[in-house]
Formats: structure tokens, C-alpha cells, sequence
């Protein structure tokens, strides 16, 4: 049986080269938050993987930002985590990742970078707000894969780009993606501008995408990935025990498989949802077993939600609903359970 | 809901590397519990399949359960 996951999503800069309209930081944010030190992030590193080796899981690091690549010393934290035998990850913009980015990522050990990627050229530059992202990005796919690395596109859908699923899957398959996944604009940071999809619109969203995860099966795999997905699946015996036990089953991962680290240290239930619950110098063990707040999100008692028949599997996104509402335990206003009903 | 707590504290006594406060939280998360109590997972959610191949998906919650 395989180890369970447990992972830290780390900032590592909040620096970026490019200043998107649905960034979760605010531009004031990425130019003055504090950076980690070197020592800092080995000692969080360090601590994750001796965290889950005791838990016997299987560690892992996310490293993102801002843009991951402009951190000085990523190369060298990225080597200490291998040594590690953290399992790693990158989230990047992909303008950053030349031929020669690229070959040093593949030799350190990385399988899989994701790219995000937020429409067809036009639309991802307009949200990128830099004219030539598009390029670059599409760009930085190509090198990846050129050296034996999967590229993952990330989507954010919102109203912008709605109409333009099928291209952008299409687009990703043809500059050399693997997997593509589509995730829910959280109005947040300079994000709050933008418009996200209302619960009838993501449920068109996810409805077409779960047929194009069938037309494009064999040329790029089509993630379902936010838990409104669970939505789609036939789980509900599953679901039953596990509301019977009091427990979470899956779906959003607060409180669950990870937490998010800035670049300061101050540690998020999730990234995309802005409530501080420590800092990661007082330790893993500290923040995710004996904080209270994350503790919240384990008891299904607690969500606005938990009477639907779904909630051990589901709860939505937590960010969303905080985003929209101000309670991090509201009903995410996405949610499209009621539509479903009524077909 | 403290006695289904209990029950399912109960399955994490023998894991001598956890603490009982690590335990009283992995008692509260099912695919977790069945791991540490080494019950095969009865049911995976076609999304965590996915993030099997992908692990890409910060905060949403997949598994991951394959390598």
C-alpha cells in the first residue's frame, strides 16, 4: 500500500516577473514580504522530511511563489531537498525555464513542473499583462518536455476565459503538455477584480470537461482535480462511511494532506486561503496537529454544508467561500449539487 | 461524536510513532486511518486517480496513493 502524501507548498519568493491580473498576491505584497533565509527554508525542509518519515509518509515540497526561479539559492534547495528524498514539485510561469533551466531541473530529479497557462495567446497575455508571456510560457513547455520532463498546465478558469476551454486543452496538447487541470478563480489579491464563473457557469465548465477528458483520453489527460468534482462520481457508499465515522474522506485538503508556506515563513491552511495560522519557524508539528483553528476543518459539524450527502468527500473551496462570504466555513457559492438535482 | 472518536482512536492505539495528539487527527481522516491500520482503501475518488499521474494540484485535497 502507498504512503500517504503530506506536503508543504512553499513560496519561495514572493517575487514575480509578471504581474497577472488574478495573482493572489497584491503588488504591494510581492514587492515587500520577507524572504526565508537559506538557513530558514532548510530548517522547514529538514523538518518536513523528518516529520513524515516519522509519520511514514511520503514528504513532499511544492515550490512556487511569485516566480519560483527568481530565488537565488533554488537550485540549492532543491538539491538539499532531493538529498532529502522529498518528493518535488515546481509551479512556475514557465517564462523563466530555458533549454539549460530546464536540463538543470530534469538532473536534479524534478518528473513533472506544472505551467500555468490561463487561456488562448491573446487572453493569457492580456490576464498575464505582458505581451510576449504567452510565448515564453509555451516556450518553457517545449524545453520541458525536450528533456524528459511531464508539463502540467494549470488553468484558472473565470469568465475571461470560460469560452475558451477546448483551445487552451487543445493549445497545451499541441506545445507538448501531458495534463492539463482547470481551477476555480479565487477572488482574492488582485484576483478580486476579476470575474469568476457563477455555480451555473462552472457547472457547464466541468460538465464540458468531462466530455473533452474523453475525447482528448491519449493525447493529454484532463485533470479533475477541485473537489466539486466529486460531484461527477459515484461514491456515495463511500461517502456514507465516512460521514458514519465522523471523518473527511477527500475533497478539499485543509487540515488534511499539506499546508502553504509564504515567503516569510507565515504559514495558510491552503494558498489560496489568506488566514495566518503560525509561522513554520514553531515547526510542523505545532501548526498542522495542534493548531485549532485547522482543526476546525476536520470536524464536518463545523461546515454550513454538512447536511448535504457529499460533505465527507466534497466541502467545496474553502477559499472561494471565504473569499465571497468572510467564513471559511460557508457554502462555497460554486457549488453546483443543486443544478445536478434538477437535470 | 466522541464515541465514533474513540472508535476510531482506538484502531491508532499500536502506532507507537505517533503521538496521541497525532493520532486523535489521523483518527479523523479516513483514507489516513486506513493506512496506519493497513485497510486497503475500499473506494478511490476518481479525482485522487488523477492526481496519481499528476500531484500537481496543491490543496486539493487527492491522495496521491500511486507511484
Amino acid at each position: 500500500m502507498t504512503k500517504p502524501y503530506f506536503f508543504i507548498q512553499w513560496d519561495a519568493t514572493s517575487r514575480c516577473n509578471l504581474n497577472c491580473l488574478h495573482c493572489y498576491h497584491t503588488p504591494e505584497e510581492r514587492q515587500t514580504r520577507r524572504l526565508m533565509s537559506s538557513e530558514e527554508a532548510r530548517f522547514m525542509l529538514k523538518d518536513l522530511s523528518d516529520t513524515t518519515q516519522r509519520w511514514d509518509f511520503r514528504g513532499g515540497i511544492h515550490f512556487s511563489g511569485g516566480e519560483p526561479l527568481l530565488r537565488k539559492d533554488i537550485f540549492d534547495l532543491i538539491d538539499y531537498s532531493r538529498d532529502l528524498g522529498l518528493e518535488m514539485r515546481m509551479l512556475s510561469n514557465g517564462t523563466l525555464i530555458t533549454p539549460n533551466i530546464a536540463r538543470r531541473l530534469k538532473d536534479l530529479g524534478f518528473e513533472i513542473v506544472q505551467v500555468s497557462i490561463d487561456g488562448t495567446k491573446e487572453i493569457h497575455n492580456y490576464l498575464r499583462n505582458r505581451s510576449d508571456a504567452y510565448d515564453l510560457a509555451t516556450n518553457g513547455i517545449r524545453h520541458l518536455r525536450e528533456v524528459g520532463i511531464q508539463p502540467t498546465v494549470a488553468t484558472t478558469l473565470s469568465k475571461t476565459n470560460f469560452p475558451e476551454i477546448e483551445k487552451i486543452i487543445q493549445d497545451a496538447y499541441t506545445n507538448g503538455a501531458v495534463r492539463i487541470g482547470f481551477s476555480q478563480l479565487v477572488p482574492e489579491g488582485t484576483g478580486k477584480d476579476l470575474e469568476m464563473l457563477s455555480a451555473e457557469e462552472l457547472y457547464q465548465a466541468f460538465f464540458l470537461l468531462n466530455q473533452l477528458r474523453t475525447k482528448y483520453h491519449g493525447k493529454i489527460e484532463v485533470l479533475r482535480s477541485e473537489s466539486l468534482w466529486c460531484l461527477f462520481e459515484d461514491n456515495q457508499d463511500y461517502a456514507n462511511r465516512a460521514i458514519a465515522e465522523k471523518s473527511l474522506g477527500g475533497g478539499c485538503g485543509i487540515g488534511m494532506f499539506g499546508i502553504s508556506v509564504l515567503s516569510d515563513g507565515i504559514v495558510y491552511p491552503c494558498r489560496r486561503l489568506p488566514i495566518a495560522i503560525g509561522n513554520i519557524r514553531e515547526g510542523i508539528q505545532r501548526i498542522f496537529i495542534e493548531n485549532e483553528f485547522l482543526n476546525r476543518f476536520r470536524d464536518l459539524n463545523n461546515y454550513e454544508c454538512r447536511d448535504c450527502k457529499k460533505v465527507a468527500l466534497c466541502r467545496g473551496c474553502r477559499a472561494v467561500a471565504y473569499a465571497v462570504t468572510g467564513d471559511p466555513f460557508a457554502k462555497d457559492p460554486q457549488c453546483f449539487l443543486h443544478l445536478m438535482r434538477e437535470k | 461524536m466522541e464515541t465514533l472518536l474513540s472508535e476510531n482512536l482506538s484502531l491508532l492505539e499500536r502506532k507507537v510513532n505517533l503521538t496521541p495528539k497525532e493520532k486523535e487527527v489521523f483518527a479523523k481522516i479516513l483514507p489516513i486511518r486506513q493506512y496506519l491500520i493497513g485497510e486497503k482503501p475500499a473506494y478511490q475518488p476518481l479525482y485522487s486517480t488523477d492526481c496519481n499521474t499528476c500531484r500537481q494540484c496543491p490543496g486539493c485535497g487527492c491522495m496521491c496513493n500511486n507511484d
